[in-house]
């Protein structure tokens, strides 16, 4: 009896330094989280707002007085708001997917575009707004819909300038960049703390047991599935790997525009610089019993190198897939290599493949 | 004369033994397996409807992969399968409440074996356990006591069952723990605490424990008695006087084990099971202690506060039983050893993984390409998986060589049903296991159209060379 008191007190002794070691000892996927989101996922967010605010602004002056000029400074802003895009666009976490689906979703629907053009005649066109674009579906709207409309399509014979002599489409445009406008604002505002701050969600998001999705695990597999649609998608469709090797350039990201690979490229950096927020150092903490070879290290060089073999490839894609096929070759090898460092050994050591999961494991 | 002593030794010994097994049970703890059993099926079934896993898993996958020998059995259109499943539901409530006792273990073993066979994909050592329960459940008349069958005939029912009917459910949940529990005992899990270390790490935000998670001395200390869990249980639960809290064991391994993986029902079914172990005295202890969890009435009306029993009534057994009951158990116990017959790590290889009781040993992941060649056209591309699957059978896939095969055959016929008359297919497979960096699984250079399923070793399978 008398003892128990002891006893209990040296229990608690030890729980309590074991606490305090753990503490030191453990990596802190909190601040690592909370470090990605206010380092790259938040400002990437933000700059999305002022490039889709300055493509909304060109697109007046464009409307207003359509020339060579204004269209040529419409396409640079639209693509510096396609690239702004591609570094926000890893981050479709869950609930995400519709309004991401509103910026941005390929191919656009051309017959479904024409035709909410065609229907908007004369007497309606103040009606062809914010709101209209609203109820459209996400194909005849966003980034791919305004690509559609402003940049050359020679095979139909339809020159961009003239297009607009019709007030339909004019309207149609600018309809689409107050939408595009807005929604970036609103897709801001849900990560923003003076919004819905899902950043701090984030953050606290950690894995706990059987059920939660932890962050880490979110992330880690957006990544990857990011990098696989940009390897298979985005550059193997177009060389044929989904048509018996038969090449398929009009299936390349950005065909009309001509920009896929600076597309692609953005896309890659952006996956680089969130590993490079956080992960690569969440990797080295767990591999510390490793062989000593980092894995981040491994994943970085590889980044590298797949960036700089699309940088090695000439011209743009739809062209490079029949005229270069051996540095497209290159660079789809490059991105497989990429695919296995993420998919098989960063999930390895983040565990996360038995929490990411629709079903019973044993 | 010493041959003679031995002999006449071991006579005395089969008869003894053969005494023991006939001598009279109180029927309740088979009672309570077979409706603890029923209901957790009953409840199963309903779970896996409700998360809406019938269509994910059955109905949506455009291929699934056959077991070896089972390529045979037959898929149903479109939504049949909710047939199927209604009828697991069905019978695991007959079960519990024994009526039809017999047509419902039937029906039970059939449509639960039918599922588990559409896909190798979704294979567990549960779900095989549960098909080898329902095996056996057919074959012992577990309605003669506490069932409705027993109730509206009563020649049949009632009176003590022989020591053999539980007996028989305590070696195959022996069987599950003690192979579970050698599987451990191998240099990845007991020296390099894998795969729980990464696991343990991945969870650190557990609430209280989980501030040990990411200690690797936590992850041995889980690994070693882990495997001295498995290894001891089933004595422990055997002999009387450990037995309490052997079953406290397996409450605690259990929960913890079910609140940090998605296992399921898993958990919920061996604590269950256990209770066979568990005689009356047992019960009636515990509801001494306890006060109210058991009805005594329950107990009562099982015969257990009548006069102890001293004679098994006669139960009615085909005298066959025997000669099904003893090749069932020799199957069991060879087929976990099997991987000995294989060349390789059984965890890198998996031939002879499956039906082994090999639970969570692995962290396995995979990337594997499918490499096509046209010799036509001299053409060639890369086949993606998941163009073709379901992600779920994409990562399975990713690792296990027989999948990779079948796969490979499946794309074979689809290309050639699309024109590639004779398409090469070769793949690179970069497999992790256990946080290894990724090595290759199979020879990327052989042209797997031309090896066919078997179980001979598969020489394609590269070694796995341990850092």
């Amino acid at each position: 009896m008398r003892r128990f008191p002891r006893l209990s007190l040296t229990v608690i002794m030890i729980l309590g330094s074991t606490v305090l070691t753990s503490c030191r000892l453990g990596f802190d996927r909190e601040a690592m989280l909370g470090r990605i989101a206010d380092t790259v996922i938040l400002p990437a967010h933000l700059a999305l707002t002022e490039e889709a605010r300055d493509l909304d602004e060109v697109t007046r002056q464009f409307t207003e007085e359509p020339n060579a000029g204004t269209l040529g400074t419409l396409r640079e802003q639209w693509l510096a708001t396609e690239l702004a895009w591609k570094r926000v666009e890893l981050y479709e976490f869950p609930g995400l997917l519709l309004i991401h689906n509103a910026i941005e979703r390929r191919p656009a629907r051309v017959a479904f575009i024409e035709e909410a053009i065609a229907g908007a005649d004369d007497s309606a066109l103040g009606q062809v707004n914010g709101e209209f674009v609203e109820s459209l579906g996400s194909t005849s709207k966003g980034l791919s819909a305004i690509e559609y409309l402003i940049f050359p399509a020679e095979e139909q014979g339809r020159p961009v300038l003239e297009s607009f002599d019709d007030p339909a489409r004019s309207a149609y445009l600018a309809a689409l960049t107050a939408n595009l406008w807005s929604k970036t604002q609103e897709l801001y505002q849900f990560w923003n703390s003076d919004g819905e701050n899902y950043a701090e969600s984030f953050r606290e998001n950690d894995s706990e047991g059987a059920d939660i999705e932890s962050s880490v695990s979110l992330l880690a597999n957006k990544l990857i599935e990011l990098h696989e649609v940009s390897m298979h998608i985005k550059l193997g469709m177009p060389m044929g790997q989904t048509t018996h090797g038969i090449p398929q350039p009009e299936e390349v990201e950005s065909y009309l525009s001509g920009n896929s690979l600076e597309l692609m490229t953005a896309s890659l950096e952006s996956l680089h610089r969130t590993f490079d927020a956080g992960l690569d150092d969440y990797l080295d903490y767990l591999d510390r019993r490793g062989s000593g070879n980092l894995l981040s290290m491994a994943i970085h060089t590889q980044f590298d190198t797949v960036l700089g073999a699309l940088e090695n490839i000439n011209g743009p894609l739809q062209d490079a897939v029949t005229d270069a096929p051996a540095e497209v070759e290159m660079a789809y090898d490059a991105m497989r290599l990429l695919l296995v460092l993420l998919k098989t050994d960063m999930s390895a050591l983040l565990g996360i493949t038995v929490t990411f999961g629709d079903s019973d494991g044993d | 004369m010493g041959t003679d002593h031995l002999a006449s030794k071991i006579r005395a010994g089969i008869l003894q033994l053969r005494e023991w097994m006939s001598r009279p049970v109180d029927p309740a703890p088979v009672v309570v397996f077979r409706v603890g059993f029923g209901l957790l099926m009953l409840g199963s079934a309903v779970r896996f409807l409700s998360k809406g896993w019938v269509e994910t898993q059955y109905i949506q996958p455009a291929f699934h992969f056959r077991y070896y020998l089972f390529q045979w059995v037959p898929g149903l259109p479109g939504d049949w399968l909710y047939l199927v499943f209604a009828t697991q539901i069905a019978c695991a409530a007959l079960i519990a409440i024994g009526w039809h006792y017999r047509a419902a273990t039937i029906g039970f073993f059939l449509s639960f074996s039918y599922v588990e066979l559409i896909d190798q994909t979704t294979y567990l050592n549960h779900y095989y356990f549960i098909s080898l329960v329902a095996f056996l459940l057919i074959l012992l008349p577990l309605h003669r006591w506490m069932s409705l069958d027993s109730r509206l005939n009563p020649r049949m029912g009632g009176g003590s069952a022989p020591r053999w009917i539980p007996l028989i459910f305590q070696a195959q949940i022996a069987i599950v723990y003690f192979f579970a529990g050698l599987a451990k005992l191998n240099p990845d899990w007991l020296f390099n605490a894998q795969p729980l270390s990464i696991w343990l790490a991945a969870r650190s935000g557990f609430p209280v424990l989980g501030i040990l998670f990411d200690q690797s001395w936590f992850a041995y200390l889980m690994s070693w008695s882990g495997a001295a869990f498995d290894l001891s249980i089933p004595f422990l639960l055997f002999w009387r006087r450990s037995r309490p809290w052997a079953f406290l064991g397996v409450i605690g391994f259990h929960l913890l084990t079910g609140a940090l993986f998605p296992i399921g029902v898993f958990p919920w079914v061996m604590i269950a099971s256990t209770l066979i172990f568990f005689d009356t005295s047992d019960y009636i202890r515990m509801s001494t202690h306890l006060k109210v969890l058991i009805p005594r009435k329950l107990l009562e009306e099982s015969g257990v506060r009548r006069a102890p029993v001293r004679v098994a009534s006669p139960v009615p057994i085909c005298r066959a039983l025997p000669l099904v009951l003893i090749p069932f158990f020799v199957f069991q116990l060879l087929m976990p050893l099997r991987h000995l017959a294989y060349p390789g790590e059984v965890l890198w290889t998996e031939e002879g993984y499956r039906f082994s009781w090999r639970v969570m040993l692995v962290e396995k992941t995979g990337t594997v390409f499918f490499t096509i060649t046209d010799p036509a056209t001299g053409r060639s591309w890369d086949e993606f998986p998941g163009d073709y699957l379901t992600s779920q059978q994409e990562r399975q896939l990713a690792f296990q060589p027989d999948m990779i095969l079948g796969f490979a055959h499946y794309l074979r016929d689809t290309l050639q049903s699309e024109g590639v008359q004779n398409p090469e297919i070769r793949v690179q497979a970069y497999v992790s296991l256990n946080g290894r960096r990724n090595q290759p699984l199979v020879d990327p250079d052989l042209d797997l159209t031309r090896v066919q399923r078997s179980l001979s070793p598969k020489t394609w399978v590269l070694a796995q060379n341990r850092p």
